[in-house]
């Protein structure tokens, strides 16, 4: 009990608050069970590498070589988070720019149609050798085709 | 010459922006496309009434997304230069001949309007805002602009044909410069006046969005 330190309480607390939470999300739907497992798995091994540090972390840091100890070990940890979390950053945007590519190229298609233009789902390339000949109906059933 | 403009519920002002913008500009026919951005009022309905091409957005997804949207839909119809300008009545129509004339005399291929060219009210906080914006942008592209931020451009065929902004929200004008680096194209500025009102205050950046807009960009600049 004497080498027992705040973070030792202070973390396990944390994580029983973030598994409550997300059981609390999938009793209504909100997270998936592959979810939650992967949150309980997360959050319990965070709390058995704070209440054992000796068992866990030291022999996690001599197995990688790193002789300083914990610190060195969150820092490691850190790192891992903010390349998960920039991962996760991207992604989400590049989910944002297909739905705003989505969302344009439906808007351009009614356009077009409005304008009696010639129809075109890739830039600016007319679809036929010469767009002025063709007409949007055409454009229409090739585009149907096509896809 | 297309003027686009990324409108989102601007039922209230967007006749009137649309009444200010000349027929023609320095012998150009001007061809005015609003990009409703998935408002929910009448703003679509308003545009057309007013005689501009009108496309919309199904969902709201910013105005870098419209932005792109309107370039897209200028070229398809063959138009040789835009001009953008935001559609709450901040800018001023008749800064468009100004916009135009480096584009016009082969100075520039893109020509940012800038608030802070000539002395005029604006808020201290989108003074603030502008400047770390300009900071931002000046790292990323290596052009110091004066007016990073602002909705008022002018962008020759050329450049409007290469540039794609994937950006969706306002963060798209720096985007937009950092793209204009890249293609190495020659970007200037010009003074544009700008009203801000009770309305235009409610919409559009203010220093939250502006906190927003930055951190955006600093995740793009690291994380891309």
């Amino acid at each position: 009990m004497e080498n027992f330190s705040l973070y030792q309480l202070l973390v396990p607390t944390f994580a029983s608050l973030m598994v409550l939470r997300a059981l609390s999300q999938l009793g209504r739907r909100g997270r998936t069970r592959r979810e939650f497992f992967a949150v309980l798995g997360v959050w319990s091994a965070l709390s058995l590498i704070s209440i054992f540090p000796t068992i866990f972390v030291d022999k996690i840091a001599l197995f990688l070589g790193i002789r300083s100890g914990i610190n060195a070990l969150f820092f490691f940890l850190f790192v891992v988070l903010f390349y998960v979390v920039g991962k996760l950053l991207i992604s989400h945007e590049e989910a944002q720019e297909k739905i705003t590519g989505l969302t344009r190229e439906i808007a351009l298609s009614n356009f077009r149609s409005e304008q009696n233009l010639p129809f075109d789902t890739r830039q600016h390339r007319p679809l036929t050798q010469n767009p002025a000949e063709a007409s949007t109906q055409e454009n229409v059933s090739r585009l149907t085709h096509t896809a | 010459l297309a003027i686009i403009i990324p409108a989102y519920n601007e039922e209230d002002v967007i006749g009137k922006v649309l009444e200010s913008i000349p027929k023609a500009i320095c012998g150009m026919a001007t061809f005015c496309i609003v990009v409703d951005d998935g408002s929910t009022d009448a703003t679509q309905q308003v545009a057309k009434k007013f005689g501009a091409a009108t496309l919309r957005h199904a969902v709201n997804r910013g105005q870098g997304a419209a932005v792109q949207t309107g370039i897209t839909a200028a070229l398809t119809i063959g138009c040789d230069a835009i001009v953008m300008l935001d559609g709450d009545g901040q800018h001023n129509g008749e800064d468009i001949e100004h916009l135009m004339q480096p584009i016009l005399t082969d100075q520039a291929d893109i020509v940012n309007g800038s608030r802070f060219l000539k002395k005029q009210k604006i808020p201290a906080l989108r003074r603030a805002y502008n400047s770390g914006a300009n900071l931002i942008t000046w790292l990323m592209s290596g052009y110091y602009l004066t007016d990073s931020q602002s909705g008022m451009k002018a962008l020759g065929k050329k450049a409007a044909e290469k540039i794609c902004i994937r950006a969706n929200g306002y963060e798209f004008c720096s985007e937009l410069v950092r793209e204009a680096s890249w293609y190495k194209f020659r970007v200037t500025e010009v003074p544009i006046h700008v009203s801000y009102s009770r309305y235009s205050m409610s919409k559009g950046q203010n220093f939250s969005v502006g906190i927003t807009t930055l951190s955006k960009l600093v995740i793009r600049s690291i994380m891309k």
